[in-house]
């Protein structure tokens, strides 16, 4: 399948919680695999809609901290290759993973809440250009 | 929506400055339009879109860059506001106090210049993240640890400038830099202490030099741009006992800081340890729902129901012991009959924690310097995700903790938010940091909080509590409370500005100081 590439970071829709809609159905109907889903695996609403969307790999179970997925290969990855992410979990996991991807990536996100403590998101990243930075020591 | 201009500056000579900001650093890496977004607050708390947003972003590689763009600046009088990483949420993330702004992004200066094992420091950039020296420590095998705030994206350096804290014994950050290099406004570079001797081999190991001792000028301040800075790293210690100790009442905070305090000063309790309040831990990793669906802050008997089933106090100490075995068994003996004439006192080691996950094996990595993002799990416990901290300084006595704890605990409450609240210990004042977390999706909750924050500043300041760091919508508020002799500091603070920056394009309104074309009329 042919990726698209987003090139623009629509982060204006990160950072206004206006836009914010209620309810899953805004994703319904989007076909396109995901590279990754995520799920709080605290949550049992967020098995049951994790579990209905199409995903290249096997659904990810999380809690609330980003820390190991970050460090064992998702920084990477968000360097190399555009990515389509989707997830719902809960704030703290689609927060922090926003602002890890946009410091190597153009991101284009998606959120709506599901519920007091869930939310639902597409994260498309495109990788930044790279000149000489990150040489250390 | 237009980005907004800051004053004197039209969009005509906005465009023209932007352009030549793009042939210093390169068309990628001037961020205007749509791409600027991702320097707003993302937890803003006035309800209005207009303030603290910046107009552009720069983000210059090096020293000499930082210096043309200072220059044009200068010529073009557009303001720049300074962030090493922008990760200061909570206090403003990478926004401008002053609209209009263009944030200068330093993250792109990313080197870590030295780390040095034998005498136990590092000489970083400004872009360089606990994350990366960790990563480079541990590549190469140092046998150093770094002492990390909560989240480890921030900035080595900027977290260092804002005053910022870890839970290690080198946990006082800007206690422990040694040496700075600086951009003044006028483009001239700075080296500090001894880095101001040409040939000198004690620039990261001797801090003040000769003469004038300057780098606190430096600090969450506005009179230069700091590009390099050198900082103490531990060795790592011969061992390490992380311990956690739990307090079944609210009350008991003051017995527990009157204890803490004499073994603070002897040196007892090694690092900065932290009490921290029943609903602050257990938020890292459960929610408020999952226990408590009715309005307001939770009742007691749910707090109880929390105690229970994550086996955690109404307050839990966290305290770690470092150094060879016959060392920490001594302290610990110390540490653990002085905290038992509390009655109910729980005392734990990892081994003894059966939940996972837990408060005690998630901070056990942090008193030992690794970087995470775990803390940010207090995010969930309303869902709102908003949040802000409020933090008063006070002497390490029992009697200002309970008073400290009283007060802003009850307005929190009174305000409809849980107290999520924790004491760090330092060697002779206490930091207390209250989280409020709200929900920033709804405007009336940011004025409640508004109002809320106001009221904490004022009450805390009538008892002689200042702030040790706040947010950006508070600097001018919190500049105001430091009012001694008709505000004698903040006088000098602008003599300086005056001094340094005549033009005052250096972070205008950081921490309440303004230049003085900016200053008319404006009330602290």
């Amino acid at each position: 399948m042919k990726r698209r590439h987003f090139i623009h970071a629509a982060t204006a829709s990160v950072l206004l919680p206006s836009v914010l809609t209620r309810g899953p159905a805004v994703f319904a109907g989007i076909g396109r695999k995901s590279d990754y889903v995520f799920f709080d695996e605290r949550f049992e609403p967020a098995h049951r809609v994790a579990a209905s969307w199409p995903a290249s790999n096997r659904p990810i179970g999380v809690r609330g901290d980003i820390t190991p997925f970050w460090l064992s290969g998702l920084d990477v990855l968000a360097r190399k290759d555009p990515l389509h992410l989707r997830g719902v979990t809960t704030d703290s996991f689609q927060f922090c993973l926003r602002v890890l991807l946009a410091e190597h990536a153009h991101l284009d996100v998606q959120v709506s809440r599901l519920d007091p403590n869930l939310f639902s998101w597409i994260m498309r990243t495109t990788p930044k250009i790279l000149t000489t930075d990150h040489a250390h020591g | 929506m237009a980005e907004p201009l800051p004053p004197g500056v039209n969009a005509a000579q906005m465009a023209d400055a932007l352009e030549r900001f793009r042939k210093v650093v390169g068309g990628d890496w001037v961020f205007a339009g749509e791409k600027v977004g991702s320097y707003y607050d993302p937890y803003t708390i006035p309800n209005d879109a207009e303030r603290y947003k910046a107009h552009a972003a720069i983000a210059p590689a090096s020293t000499e860059q930082v210096q043309e763009i200072v220059k044009i600046a200068n010529e073009s009088r557009v303001p720049l506001w300074t962030v090493s990483r922008g990760k200061n949420f909570a206090y403003g993330g990478a926004a401008p106090v002053l609209s209009g702004s263009v944030v200068l992004d330093l993250s792109r200066m990313n080197r870590i210049l030295e780390v040095n094992e034998k005498f136990g420091y590092a000489l970083v950039e400004p872009g360089v993240s606990y994350f990366d020296l960790y990563k480079y420590i541990q590549e190469r095998g140092l046998k150093l640890w770094l002492d990390v705030p909560d989240p480890g994206w921030g900035s080595v350096v900027g977290n260092a400038l804002d005053h910022g804290v870890g839970y290690t014994p080198y946990g006082d950050h800007f206690g422990m830099q040694c040496g700075m290099e600086v951009v003044l406004a006028n483009g001239e570079v700075v080296r500090t202490g001894m880095g101001a001797m040409p040939g000198n081999n004690t620039w990261q190991l001797f801090k003040y030099g000769f003469g004038p001792y300057v780098d606190g000028m430096f600090s969450q301040s506005n009179f230069g741009i700091v590009t390099k800075m050198g900082i103490w790293l531990m060795p790592e210690p011969a061992g390490y006992r992380p311990y956690l100790i739990t307090f079944p009442r609210e009350e008991d905070i003051e017995q527990v800081v009157e204890i803490v305090r004499p073994l603070k000063l002897n040196n007892v309790i090694q690092n900065a340890a932290t009490i921290r309040s029943l609903v602050l831990d257990a938020a890292l990793f459960t929610t408020r729902s999952q226990y408590y669906s009715g309005a307001g802050p939770i009742p007691p008997s749910v707090a109880k129901q929390i105690m229970a089933d994550q086996d955690i106090g109404m307050w839990n100490f966290c305290g770690a012991l470092y150094g060879p075995k016959p060392v920490t068994d001594a302290l610990w003996t110390a540490i653990r009959d002085s905290f038992a004439t509390i009655p109910g006192a729980k005392f734990y080691f990892p081994e003894d924690r059966k939940h996972r996950p837990d408060i005690l094996i998630h901070r056990a990595d942090t008193m030992k310097g690794i970087p995470k993002l775990t803390e940010f799990g207090f995010l969930n416990w309303n869902g709102g995700g908003g949040h802000v901290g409020f933090s008063p300084v006070s002497p390490t006595t029992g009697q200002d903790a309970i008073k400290q704890f009283k007060m802003v605990s009850g307005r929190v409450r009174e305000a409809g938010f849980d107290y999520m609240g924790l004491m760090a210990i330092g060697f002779r004042e206490l930091h207390h940091v209250t989280v409020i977390v709200y929900d920033q999706t709804q405007p009336q909750e940011r004025q409640k909080l508004h109002e809320l924050f106001g009221r904490l500043v004022r009450e805390a300041a009538a008892e002689g509590y200042g702030e040790y760091r706040t947010h950006i919508h508070y600097m001018d508020t919190i500049a105001g409370t430091y009012s001694w002799n008709d505000h004698a500091l903040l006088k000098m603070h602008q003599t300086i500005k005056d001094a340094l920056d005549p033009n005052g394009v250096l972070s205008p309104g950081k921490s309440g100081i303004w230049p003085k074309h900016l200053r008319e009329g404006r009330k602290s």
